[in-house]
Order: C-alpha cells, then structure tokens, then sequence
C-alpha cells in the first residue's frame, strides 16, 4: 500500500517536472512575440522615414519646389542624418538582441529607434499640414 | 461441501491481501482526476509546441528580412 502511493507520487512527480518543462518552454514563445513585435515597430519606423525621404526628394531637390514646404525641407535636413546614423545601429543591436533571445536589449534599441520617431513624427506632420493646404 | 465464509470480498491476488485491494483502490480514486487532466495538459502542451516554436522562427525570420529592407531604404534616402 505504502509502495503503492509512493509509485503514484512519483508519477505525479514526473508529470509535474514535465509540465513545468513545457511551461518554461512555452515562455519562451512570449519572448519570441515580443522580438517579433519589437522587430516590427523598428522595420515599420524605418519604412516612414524613407516614405516620408520620399517626399523630401520630391519636394526638396534638387531644390524647394514650394515655398510651403522651407519648413519640412529644413527640419528634414537637419533631422534625417541622425536618423540614418541611428538607424542601422538599432537594428544591428536588435539583431544582436533576437540573437541572444535578449527581449530587454531588443526593446532597448526600440526605444532608440521610438524616441527618434517622436521627432519623425513631428517633420511628418509638417509636410502632410503642407500637403493638406495646396 | 465448503460454504464460502466471506462471498463479498474479491479474490486474493498474487502477493496482496484481499483486503488490501479495495482500500488501495479507494486511496487512488481521488487522484485519477488529477492525473488524468496533468496527461491532457501535456498532451495540449505538446501539440502547441509542434507548431507555434516553428511559426515565431518564421515571424522573426520574417521581421530580420523586414528589418534589412527598411535599413536599405533608410541608407537610400539623400539628403543634400
């Protein structure tokens, strides 16, 4: 009888020990979601800013085709060197980071990268005011 | 002919007592749900794992192309 339950213990042991394996494993999935999401955020900030280049191109060069647009064409000028400086180190540090499966260190280089987009934002919003009044 | 003194009480089996038997049967019951559900959530366990870990390598692997992609658009953006 005292064997018995002994045996019944251990079983519940090891299926307790393999429920806390898979557990553990499955919290390895959250770490990929969040990779994946801040890989995502940092490729889609990248995408506006060459849009938003896109529209400096077009409105800025080889000269300010609109007077409307000295403001942008200025801040654009000063703005996207830093941005392209930052950028190619963000993601090298979050691949670096999704190498190591490092979720703090790749949400580092996302916070880079969202600190920089606050100010993209803000040149964004200057052309499209501009665009929205001709 | 012998009457059976105890007709009620199972057989003996091989290195138990006839008595043994229901009472260790009855120490077990309660543990059978638990077990039961345990073996399910590995099952369930298990059957998430033989797809998801393969679907966020691909995700993530998605994300790196996405990632080369917009810094090659950002590199190509010119200021002057």
């Amino acid at each position: 009888m005292t064997r018995m339950m002994t045996t019944a213990s251990r079983i519940a042991g090891v299926l307790a020990l393999v429920v806390a394996l898979t557990g553990a494993s499955c919290s390895t999935m959250g770490t990929n979601k969040a990779l994946v999401v801040s890989g995502e955020t940092i490729a889609g900030i990248g995408d506006q800013f060459a849009a938003l280049g896109g529209v400096y191109t077009k409105q800025c060069t080889p000269q300010i085709s609109n007077p409307a647009f000295v403001s942008f064409c200025k801040s654009f000028k000063e703005y996207g060197p830093k941005f392209q400086t930052a950028y190619p180190l963000a993601v090298q540090t979050f691949k670096t980071a999704a190498a190591a499966n490092d979720t703090a260190a790749a949400q580092g280089a996302e916070k880079t990268i969202l600190q920089l987009a606050t100010e993209l934002t803000a040149i964004g919003g200057q052309a499209l005011v501009t665009l929205g009044g001709k | 002919m012998v009457e059976n003194p105890t007709p009620n009480l199972p057989k003996p089996i091989a290195g138990g007592s006839a008595a043994a038997v229901p009472a260790l049967a009855i120490e077990l019951l309660p543990l059978l749900p638990g077990l039961i559900e345990s073996v399910t959530n590995i099952v369930e366990r298990i059957q998430q794992h033989a797809t998801t870990p393969d679907q966020a390598k691909a995700q993530l692997a998605e994300v790196m192309t996405h990632l080369d992609s917009a810094a090659a658009k950002v590199a190509a953006v010119q200021i002057v």
